[in-house]
């Protein structure tokens, strides 16, 4: 133990005593240690952490698919049902967001909260800091309690232990609290308060309504095929039991765990790899730097052999120093991971699942620590084993005779920087591929016009706006009032914004086609707007007209569609003039006339293809189909030639002055609906970016490094070769020729790389593939141009050597 | 102590095959003071390599204390370096960041002795070889001549039975060089077998025996005084 601590004790003086190797060192382990503990830090929190409720690996939701493939969510019998027969779970529950008014001091505030069912928290598994979660019948009839979130207890109740029993006004609606959730409880989403459904008291009978998510949770010892294969035969018996509504509805199940990180597994994977790669350049770059050193102290490594140390011992002394300089690297690379691990937060893009849990914890450390021991080993290992295998006796001769040595060295050395090249080249096309993406994804139309409109979203029901009239009335006052506010220009709202906020969608028949078979509907996003919206966010008129005033609730039902409806229902056949009614056709139906077709806007996301969508006024719709959506916020859009900046507090006054209680949220200017769609693609470019630079620079180092040590090897050749009449550019020619193989046989390897490894790349990608051979060959190119400037000094030293010193010097 | 029967050692590059030692047959005995003299490049130092189990790419048969070393691992030859084997350098090769006293202890460390064993034999040294004052300095804070006598100091603190010296006096001026050769006439007459490797006439004269090498051959065997 001693032994040890006095290898430690002089590696740290030997270390000391170069100052600059000890400081490139650190600081080169430090980036890579600290980019990956930053980046697991995010991996930790958003794909390890198990979901905070108990067993979560038997939470799974269930979902049901129609038509085509597509999937949706639940019909409130159709919920029941399953609860009732299903054989596989302990139990299942059902929610729904929806947005709540919460009037306060100062402005009012717009709460998310969620509908559940009454053993919600039951199936869950959450453990709820104060309280209760809600308890039999509780979600019959009008709800009377709620289960708020520790936000709104810390918040709004000063974190009160009696908060339990106390009344809270949402919506201007009365409800005793009867629990308190904990932070970290985002199911479904992040939300602030539950509150228990009211079935019973709404369309929740309809099967056809399709409006819930349903969670269940498995019995033990029952795995995830087993429900499905239940729920499925419950689904078959619907379809038999109801054939209208249920014909061709299926099942599908997925666990909670899958749900709530999938879409940001991708990415997060990808950057993981990515920081690999940087970590293992920066061992290659050591190791190298450590080859280098290991040189300078042949002789000392031999008296210490002639003094009679083992190889080990020998190895031991030159790991003693990779262990302390991995230890100062591990801490400082901590030290920037705790940075970067508030930069990333605050530049991740929405929707990274369980981000607000991302930090430095006792994982993330114990992390960050096994990877620095597998470093210091990886890079430490290399350089010992050369020093154990080194023969003392050639150390003691002359230089002549420890070429064998010295080629065997500069062979290592040069196998590193070639790994460093063809890893630092798979980063570089992953960054550039990534580039390309955001470029094409920025070049998409995605049909509508986001400058100059200013967006935000209201809740509609309270207390005061129990039922579709008085809902509509104060909908269509705030348009009133938005259109009266100087310099705007249109106004109008939408269930949904564009670009993924959400959809709505049913089947819809055609008048003159023959109805269709059950199962074989055809599907439809309904686009329910109200006021002048489509003109307000620059859907592009194709043929017809726009929704107009007159288009009012005693007037001809009517509709516009968008091209993609057109071209999927109708054959690309002129639909202006022909008629469509929700759902199948009976002697109840409203046919609704197609006065415009508008272009297609990317509703979905800017990937994603345009889907048929019907655009119908919000005041056609008969009091029955309205229910179905009150629960939804409504986005409003303003078009105005007015700045968000001076704007933004002319729209809180407008619907201040119609409801003073009504919350407002998610004011903000329409472009940014575009920049939130490309930002999971800008945000993993921008780390790739970092990553592939801070990949070409360790690369660029290495190459000059054993540049640099192949130019000082040959200085007697090359002064041999200048005695002899060389021309200076050719000895430079000479250098740069071997520097440039090297670099092309690293890019050669890393084009191979990249090819395999592009792949895990695609569903970041966009019009763009992975083995793009512009890409490809820009990638090169650069890596190509950073190594050859990387020779360039070395290069330039080259033709500065005097072929007399050279000559002497042996 | 020694035997060498038929001693070779060569590089081969390529098809050539270049002799740096031919066919050394040499026996030194326990007790012994010999100087292996020659020109530059004659393999002088290459045997002093071979000597001291640093050099394991021979071929013939070295007979050390009875043992095969021909027959011996790596291994087992470094065991035999360690128990047996000090060395004296030229340029005096002191580790650099190590200070003198430290310097001292690293043949011992390497010898597994214990610690506290380790501080009294350093101790014991430093006094012997009246470096007390020095212990805390740094080589480089040594002159030339302090240099090698901390080197000679750190080859026999281990009581090695062989002491091996290359050119131990080769970058010291006289009086110092002197001073330096009348410490090994010492050990050696304490019991240490020496084997030095010099160009000087004046160092062979302190040794009981000279071998010449010439190219790698022994060019004129023993013709010395008695032991």
């Amino acid at each position: 133990m001693s032994d040890l601590l006095r290898d430690l004790r002089y590696a740290l003086r030997s270390l000391l005593k170069s100052p600059g190797f000890a400081l490139i060192t650190v600081v080169t382990l430090a980036l890579g240690i600290g980019a990956n503990t930053a980046i697991f830090s995010v991996v930790n929190a958003v794909l390890l952490r198990p979901l905070p409720f108990r067993e979560p690996e038997r939470l799974i939701l269930v979902r049901e698919t129609y038509s085509g493939g597509l999937v949706g969510s639940v019909s409130g019998p159709n919920f029941l049902d399953w609860q009732s027969r299903g054989r596989s779970f302990e139990g299942m529950a059902a929610s729904r967001g929806t947005a709540l008014a919460m009037v306060g001091e100062g402005e009012p505030e717009e709460v998310r909260g969620a509908l559940v069912s009454a053993d919600f928290f039951r199936v869950l598994g959450v453990e709820l800091l104060l309280g209760r979660g809600f308890a039999a019948g509780e979600d019959r009839g009008e709800p009377s309690v709620a289960v708020i979130g520790e936000r709104i207890w810390r918040d709004r109740y000063g974190a009160a232990p009696d908060v339990v029993g106390r009344t809270i006004r949402l919506s201007g609606r009365a409800y005793a609290i009867v629990g308190v959730t904990p932070d970290g409880m985002n199911y479904p989403g992040r939300r602030d308060v539950w509150l228990p459904f009211g079935f019973g008291t709404g369309q929740d009978t309809a099967r056809g309504s399709h409006s819930y998510d349903v969670l269940g949770r498995l019995k033990p010892g029952v795995d995830i095929e087993e429900a499905r294969n239940d729920l499925a035969t419950v689904a078959r018996a619907l379809a038999t039991e109801y054939p209208e509504t249920n014909t061709g509805r299926g099942i599908v199940t997925i666990p909670l765990g899958e749900d709530t990180t999938g879409p940001a597994r991708p990415a997060l994977l990808v950057l993981s790899g990515a920081v690999a790669l940087v970590l293992l350049i920066a061992c290659a770059n050591v190791a190298n730097l450590f080859l280098a050193r290991a040189v300078g102290r042949q002789r000392e490594i031999a008296v210490r052999a002639a003094l009679g140390a083992g190889r080990w011992r020998l190895a031991r002394q030159v790991m003693a120093e990779a262990a302390a300089l991995t230890t100062a690297g591990c801490m400082v690379g901590i030290v920037l991971a705790g940075w970067a691990v508030d930069l990333l937060v605050a530049l991740a893009p929405a929707g990274i699942p369980r981000v607000e849990a991302v930090g430095i914890d006792g994982t993330v450390l114990a992390y960050a620590i096994v990877i620095s021991t597998i470093v210091g080993m990886a890079f430490g290992v290399i350089p010992a084993l050369y020093v154990a295998g080194q023969d003392p006796a050639d150390s003691f001769r002359g230089e002549s005779r420890t070429a064998s040595g010295s080629k065997r060295r500069s062979r290592l050395r040069t196998v590193l920087v070639v790994a460093q090249i063809s890893l630092a080249l798979v980063l570089l096309v992953g960054a550039t591929l990534l580039i390309v993406t955001v470029r094409r994804l920025g070049a998409v139309d995605p049909g509508f016009r986001p400058e100059g409109v200013t967006s935000f979203q209201l809740g509609l029901t309270s207390a005061k706006r129990a039922d579709a009239t008085t809902q509509r009335a104060f909908l269509a006052r705030v348009i009133e009032r938005l259109e009266a506010i100087p310099g705007v220009w249109h106004a109008g709202a939408v269930f949904f914004l564009p670009l993924g906020s959400g959809q709505v969608n049913g089947d819809f028949s055609v008048e003159g086609q023959p109805p269709a078979a059950p199962g074989q509907e055809q599907f439809a996003d309904y686009r329910l707007v109200a006021g002048d919206y489509p003109r307000t966010v620059g859907v592009s008129l194709v043929g017809g007209r726009f929704l107009e005033q007159s288009d009012g609730a005693g007037a001809a039902p009517v509709v516009l569609v968008n091209q993609a409806l057109v071209r999927k229902y109708f054959g690309g056949e002129n639909p202006l003039g022909r008629r469509i009614t929700f759902g199948s056709p009976d002697s109840t139906s409203v046919w609704r006339e197609v006065v415009g077709v508008v272009g297609d806007v990317r509703h979905l996301g800017l990937t994603a293809d345009p889907v048929p969508e019907i655009y119908t006024p919000i005041r056609q719709l008969a009091p029955d189909d309205w229910a179905n959506f009150a629960e939804i916020p409504i986005s409003f859009a303003v078009r105005s030639e007015t700045p968000f900046a001076r704007l933004a507090p002319e729209i809180r006054r407008a619907v201040r002055e119609v409801d003073p209680e009504q919350p407002i949220s998610r004011l903000r200017e329409a472009t940014e609906l575009l920049s939130d769609a490309l930002a999971r693609q800008r945000f993993s470019r921008l780390l790739l970016v970092l990553f592939g630079g801070l990949a070409l620079t360790l690369a660029a180092i290495g190459v000059y490094g054993v540049m640099a040590h192949a130019v000082s090897q040959r200085t007697r050749e090359l002064g041999i070769r200048l005695a002899l009449g060389a021309h200076r550019g050719s000895v430079r020619a000479l250098v740069l020729r071997q520097g440039l193989g090297i670099a092309l046989l690293g890019i050669g390897l890393g084009l191979a790389g990249a090819l395999a490894l592009g792949r895990l790349l695609t569903s970041l990608l966009y019009q763009v593939s992975p083995a793009d051979p512009l890409v490809l060959a820009a990638a090169a190119l650069t890596l190509s141009g950073v190594s050859a400037l990387a020779c360039l000094v070395p290069a330039i030293r080259a033709t500065r050597v005097d072929p007399m010193d050279a000559l002497r010097s042996e | 102590m020694i035997r060498l029967a038929n001693l070779e050692r060569y590089f081969e590059a390529g098809p050539t095959r270049t002799y740096v030692l031919r066919r050394i047959n040499l026996e030194i005995r326990e007790g012994e003071f010999l100087t292996i003299m020659g020109p530059s490049g004659a393999g002088k130092s290459t045997l002093l390599s071979i000597l001291g189990m640093l050099d394991n790419s021979w071929t013939g048969e070295y007979w050390f204390l009875d043992q095969a070393v021909h027959q011996l691992s790596t291994k087992k030859r470094i065991e035999l370096n360690k128990k047996y084997i000090g060395f004296v350098f030229q340029k005096y090769h002191l580790i650099d960041d190590l200070t003198v006293y430290e310097n001292l202890e690293i043949p011992l460390s390497y010898r597994d002795v214990k610690p506290k064993e380790r501080a009294a034999i350093v101790a014991e040294t430093l006094d012997r070889f009246q470096i007390v004052g020095k212990k805390d300095l740094y080589p480089s804070q040594l002159s030339g001549g302090q240099q090698q006598l901390v080197g000679v100091a750190r080859a026999v603190i281990a009581s090695p039975k062989l002491l091996l010296a290359d050119e131990p006096t080769g970058n010291l001026h006289s009086a110092q060089g002197e001073e330096i050769m009348e410490l090994f006439t010492r050990l050696n007459r304490q019991g240490t077998t020496i084997v030095q490797v010099t160009h000087s006439e004046r160092n062979a004269s302190y040794g009981h025996r000279t071998i010449h090498i010439h190219d790698g051959w022994v060019v004129e065997p023993a013709g010395a005084r008695a032991v």
